[in-house]
């Protein structure tokens, strides 16, 4: 009679080899896990702080726009150009640690409110703006990059008078 | 009982030199791997701490500053915390402290002063005088000890406030206290 053939369970030899296998197959696939949640939360991490420095950068932006004197905003030689002209520069909005600089591009322009009268850049007319008013919007827009995408953050301030 | 795993006189059979020599390779690799992994989490932990001023601390400080700097009548900036605290001394274009004005409801003007300092209890500390306009040789309290560098400056017009950590980070917040 044919003996029956043995199955390979627990207790055959070269069952610890098995197990040994299977343990670190377990670790391997723990560690790649782990790795990928800590790119995704670096990822993650460099987001939240490039938003911080590019937001703190436009709070400058803001707080020039708001404080520059009128004829300065509308002279030849202002930093807001009247669009579609427009000035560029590449800033320094911060530093990483170690002291890594965060650079980005600034753009800015300015574009004349519509009820402005045609000679300062709008359509109004002295019967749309019989105070002769005279707005502008100043835009910043910040252009950052995070690996491969670029992306646009812009803070846009009206001036009046 | 199991042939394979006894031997002829019914005791359990030793495991082979190779099947040893195997089976602590293998315990090594497993180890090494978990102190890769360890080591790992430990410098991903480091390194996240060392964002933690950019992530969470400025933006807080800056927070503050503007509701503290919403509720002052003016703001001076002094060369050094000691400097903005004497009665006599006189403001400039950027330094590391900033003294603020309140006109309280009374008509009094009650002052206060937000330095970084770095003798002795070193952060970025808030002193508030009394109604005498005499301030407390200590802090009334500490914003933050996360900055070791904050400059304030009014070199374009409004106030710019600069801080750097240990750590090399550097951010600027501009606004204005109105």
């Amino acid at each position: 009679m044919k003996k029956p053939e043995k199955r390979f369970s627990p207790g055959c030899r070269g069952f610890g080899l098995v197990e040994l296998s299977i343990a670190s197959g377990l670790l391997v696939s723990l560690a790649l896990i782990a790795l990928k949640a800590t790119l995704q939360v670096s990822e993650v991490q460099r987001l939240t702080v490039i938003q911080s420095l590019s937001d703190s950068y436009l709070s400058r932006e803001t707080a020039l726009a708001s404080r520059l004197p009128f004829s300065d905003i509308i002279s030849e030689s202002s930093q807001w150009p009247d669009f579609p002209s427009s000035e560029s520069q590449e800033i320094e909005i911060g530093r990483l640690p170690g002291g890594v600089a965060v650079n980005a591009v600034l753009v800015r322009t300015r574009q004349a409110d519509a009820n402005n009268l045609v000679s300062e850049g709008g359509a109004g007319t002295l019967s749309s703006n019989p105070a002769r008013t005279e707005g502008w919007k100043l835009r910043s827009i910040l252009v950052y990059q995070i690996g491969e995408r670029s992306y646009y953050k812009a803070r846009t301030t009206f001036r009046t008078r | 009982m199991n042939g394979a795993s006894s031997g002829r006189n019914g005791r359990a059979r030793a495991m082979t030199l190779i099947e040893l020599a195997v089976a602590i390779s293998i315990s090594l690799i497993l180890s090494f791997a978990i102190v890769l992994l360890l080591g790992q989490q430990v410098r991903f932990y480091t390194q996240l701490q060392k964002f933690r001023f950019l992530r969470e601390e400025a933006p807080q400080i800056n927070s503050l500053f503007a509701t503290i700097l919403s509720g002052a009548d003016s703001y001076r900036i002094y060369a050094t915390g000691n400097t903005a605290r004497s009665p006599d001394a006189s403001p400039t274009r950027s330094g590391t402290a900033l003294r603020l004005s309140f006109q309280l409801s009374s008509g009094e003007e009650r002052l206060s002063v937000v330095a970084q300092e770095s003798e002795g209890d070193s952060g970025l500390h808030y002193y508030t005088a009394d109604e005498l306009g005499i301030f407390p040789e200590t802090p009334t309290w500490t914003i933050s000890r996360a900055p070791t560098e904050t400059f304030f400056s009014n070199e374009n017009g409004f106030l710019e406030i600069r801080m750097r950590d240990q750590h090399g980070s550097e951010i600027t917040y501009g606004g204005n206290p109105d």
